[in-house]
């Protein structure tokens, strides 16, 4: 049952994909205080585990290219066990969802409207996404490209205007940590911006594109948002060094520190409008794909009836989940990765498995 | 409070109308799943009542089995 019928490219599905990565660059705070200096390489390691995972992705939008995720458990697991599965997904996008929308929230708060409220923000974020869903999730993705070029943009003029603040020797001494640190940090990057591209096996079937090109764009996707999370970790550990865990996000700390003169200086709203951007895209799709689920698991054909009490339930739910970003950012570092886990790996693969044993889909070869 | 139930009153009139007009029932269960409980935890914030996080009873539960860095 194909509730949205709205179709978008496949570049625009990759854009997607590579601006949902690129909205996590604020998320290089939880590995800063686990590895330090060394948080490049945990990121360089997390990209380089989540290969496996990129292609398990790949793997099951090719074998089921019609079917969205919760089509695929219904399919794989049969009717009672796959609704089941689904609702534990159904909870997994909305909490992720919520938890995104805490973040974009706390972040605006702290850096341009201290005055806001916080709940006056969320409002604000959910009712402008709103109206993009309702028109289905072409207009959701339209502005993806323009804002990955954005994103990009603002990172290479940041590296420039940093050059003479780079100070090689801050990435020294490296591998200093205990072998533990270095599995936390990739398992927090495996887990929290690439683990959740799970959402586009929500979306995929609306993407106009062939088998040979799903992979290829996945994998672009995944290097485009991979290269910008890298180079912002490696540029923030080149200018702050083992100073990085001292603040509560290093990249807005980063540019602060451009200061070419009297000329260009505060560069660090750059950072802020490209993030809130992004931070904003990211929430819009979990918004959706939140949306579609239970439309998927009540079997609603017309889903825009749902739109502002899912967004309403978002809110609410969201300001319930953490008292305070420090609360959060711990989670992150010493839970979350867990909780993440089966929603991101373990049921996928699981599903391939099965799926492969059970020859499924029927009457078609890979 | 007055905000919240404005608020809370828009979407009623937005979204649930149309829903009884078409006679929708699922599209019905759909809405109220999460109308009222996104009404409850509203109320429930305004008046300060402390509701225990799920992110972090899950985190605790995870670290009593050992499940945790």
């Amino acid at each position: 049952m194909r509730i949205d019928k709205s179709r978008i490219s496949g570049l625009q599905f990759m854009f997607a994909m590579t601006c949902f990565i690129q909205a996590s660059t604020l998320l290089s705070t939880f590995i800063a205080s686990v590895t330090f200096q060394d948080s490049w390489l945990a990121a360089l390691s997390g990209s380089l585990v989540c290969l496996p995972l990129i292609w398990l992705y790949r793997s099951l939008m090719v074998m089921f290219p019609h079917q969205n995720l919760l089509e695929i458990f219904d399919e794989v697991y049969g009717p009672v066990l796959g609704k089941v599965v689904s609702a534990g997904y159904c909870w997994f996008f909305i909490t992720l969802g919520s938890i995104n929308l805490t973040d974009l929230g706390d972040f605006v708060k702290l850096t341009i409207m201290e005055e806001t409220p916080n709940v006056v923000l969320l409002i604000m974020c959910i009712l402008v996404a709103a109206m993009a869903l309702r028109r289905g999730v072409s207009l959701v993705v339209r502005y993806s490209d323009f804002f990955v070029t954005v994103a990009f943009s603002v990172l290479v003029i940041s590296i420039i205007l940093l050059l003479n603040q780079i100070k090689l020797e801050n990435f020294l001494p490296v591998f200093d940590q205990p072998i533990g640190k270095y599995i936390q940090g990739t398992h927090i990057i495996a887990a929290i911006p690439y683990g959740e591209l799970v959402v586009f096996l929500m979306i995929h079937p609306n993407a106009k594109m062939s088998r040979r090109d799903s992979g290829r764009y996945l994998l672009w996707a995944f290097f485009l948002g991979g290269f910008t999370m890298l180079f912002t970790v490696l540029r923030d550990v080149a200018v702050l060094g083992n100073t990085l865990d001292m603040f509560t996000m290093p990249p807005l700390v980063t540019l602060r520190l451009v200061n070419l003169g009297m000329a260009l200086s505060r560069m660090e709203i750059l950072f802020v409008i490209v993030l809130i951007i992004l931070l904003f895209f990211k929430i819009m799709v979990l918004y959706y794909v939140s949306v579609m689920t239970v439309a998927h698991l009540l079997k609603i054909k017309k889903y825009r009836h749902l739109i502002l009490s899912v967004g309403a339930f978002m809110i609410t739910y969201g300001l319930t989940l953490y008292p305070c970003p420090v609360k959060h950012a711990a989670s992150a570092q010493e839970t979350t990765p867990f909780i993440w886990s089966p929603f991101e790996i373990l049921i996928p693969l699981l599903t391939f498995i099965v799926a492969k044993i059970k020859k499924l889909p029927a009457g078609k070869e890979m | 409070m007055a905000m919240i139930l404005v608020g809370f009153t828009l979407i009623l009139l937005m979204d649930l109308v149309p829903i009884v007009r078409r006679r929708s029932w699922r599209s019905a269960i759909g809405f109220f799943l999460f109308f009222i409980p996104a009404l409850t935890l509203a109320v429930l914030r305004q008046k300060n009542v402390e509701v225990p996080s799920l992110m972090l009873a899950l985190g605790d539960w995870l670290k009593a089995w050992g499940i945790s860095y």
